[in-house]
């Protein structure tokens, strides 16, 4: 899987909210595709976890376009589909943020 | 380039930004381009460094929703020095407001070479200057909101050792395991190839082989060309057949281990995309190996 490019920021109910795209490839058979929102500080990012703020930014959704695929989650299972998918989460004010995503769970045929 | 960070603001798009090569000048010589490397540099050296801006008012303006002519963008230029990734101490700071009816800028700053140390760290940014009262949710409002930036690393010639390196005692480090009787060891993380080179990994030497540490210390060429070679092949292998590491290799941070694997790759096989030197790595493993052996020798 690559790693994640920010697009482009919209705008939902007055909230901003990051698009980033990434391309799934060799699955190696996991189907659950997770997606950890990150704080960009100065030279790295830390996992909201770490983070002792209340501005965090938060997953909205992930979608695989042109397929059914989708959920208002951090986590989808993708099945065996490959190619792009896309992450939205939300900034917040004052904040640059980055996303981790990761294949995860069972093997699958 | 990829950009993996989302500011909460509009940022430009490439177009409105054409930044020119960071050029050097040495002991008033004529300007060239700053690479990774200072040649010829000593701390008596005097260093001028410049760099050409053309700026699209109009069309970075469009991009962040700000006014062309609100005047109120300032480009700052901070060199650091010291080793490691992130700059130790910041030697010089320079700062130049924008004009919105001037799209060109040429940026020329004397730095004091007596100051420098181990490596050069240019970091440019472009940012809002004050306050500013935009339209749009999604403009920059904050005083000093960064809108663009890049850094520029130069290990300065002479001053920087090749590898982080140590000699232990590999009956204590591994005691009875099999890896013991080894001549070396590097401990390394390969699933953070972003990391600085030279904090992510270290040399291990077996300083209880007597003859091998009597070889490491007269400099032995062809130990070292094994040594050398083994660290590298170990390191390229990796990051080639680990398609996500792909993407580092592509357009490595400077300093990285990224970068360092990006430049090993290149003098051997010069400028051949990662995924069709994995393919020579696992259709022709022998060839490729004599190619880092070949790169290897000191």
């Amino acid at each position: 899987m690559s790693s994640p490019e920010f697009v482009r920021l919209e705008l939902a109910d007055d909230k901003i909210i990051a698009l980033f795209q990434a391309e799934v490839s060799g699955r190696g058979g996991r189907a659950i595709l997770r997606a950890d929102p990150l704080l960009a500080i100065e030279g790295g990012a830390v996992g909201v976890a770490e983070a002792a703020d209340e501005k965090l930014p938060a997953i909205v959704s992930i979608r695989v376009p042109g397929s059914n695929l989708a959920a208002d989650a951090s986590t989808l299972d993708i099945g065996n589909s490959t190619g792009l998918v896309e992450v939205r989460m939300t900034v917040p004010d004052e904040r640059a943020v980055s996303l981790s995503l990761e294949l995860t769970g069972e093997e699958t045929e | 380039m990829k950009q993996r960070l989302a500011f909460p603001y509009l940022t430009p798009s490439p177009e409105a930004i054409d930044a020119g090569p960071w050029m050097f000048s040495l002991n008033n010589c004529e300007p060239r381009p700053l690479g990774p490397a200072l040649p010829n540099w000593d701390y008596d050296a005097s260093l001028v460094i410049s760099r050409r801006f053309r700026f699209d008012h109009e069309k970075l303006s469009g991009d962040v929703g700000l006014s062309p002519d609100a005047d109120i963008l300032s480009i700052q230029v901070e060199a650091g020095t010291g080793q490691g990734t992130l700059a130790r101490k910041i030697i010089e700071s320079f700062r130049q407001a924008l004009s919105g009816s001037e799209p060109l800028l040429e940026l020329q700053i004397p730095l004091l070479s007596s100051r420098l140390s181990s490596r050069l760290s240019l970091t440019t940014t472009l940012f809002l200057s004050r306050k500013f009262d935009a339209v749009s949710r999604l403009s920059p409002r904050q005083a000093a909101s960064r809108l663009w930036g890049d850094r520029h690393v130069v290990a300065l010639d002479g001053d920087d050792t090749l590898f982080p390196m140590e000699a232990i005692s590999f009956d204590e480090y591994f005691g009875s395991r099999i890896q013991s009787g080894a001549l070396w060891h590097l401990h390394w993380d390969p699933h953070h190839l972003n990391r600085d080179f030279r904090g992510a990994m270290r040399l291990y030497l077996n300083a209880d082989d007597l003859d091998f540490m009597t070889r490491i210390r007269d400099q032995d060429p062809v130990m070292l060309q094994a040594l050398l070679s083994d660290v590298i092949f170990q390191m390229c292998s990796h990051a080639l057949l680990d398609e996500d590491a792909h993407v580092f290799l592509h357009e490595p941070e400077p300093g990285t281990v990224a970068h360092q694997i990006s430049g090993w790759l290149k003098t051997a096989f010069g400028h051949i995309p990662a995924a069709r030197l994995r393919s020579t790595l696992e259709a022709r493993p022998g060839e490729f190996r004599t190619a880092i052996l070949a790169i290897s020798r000191v």
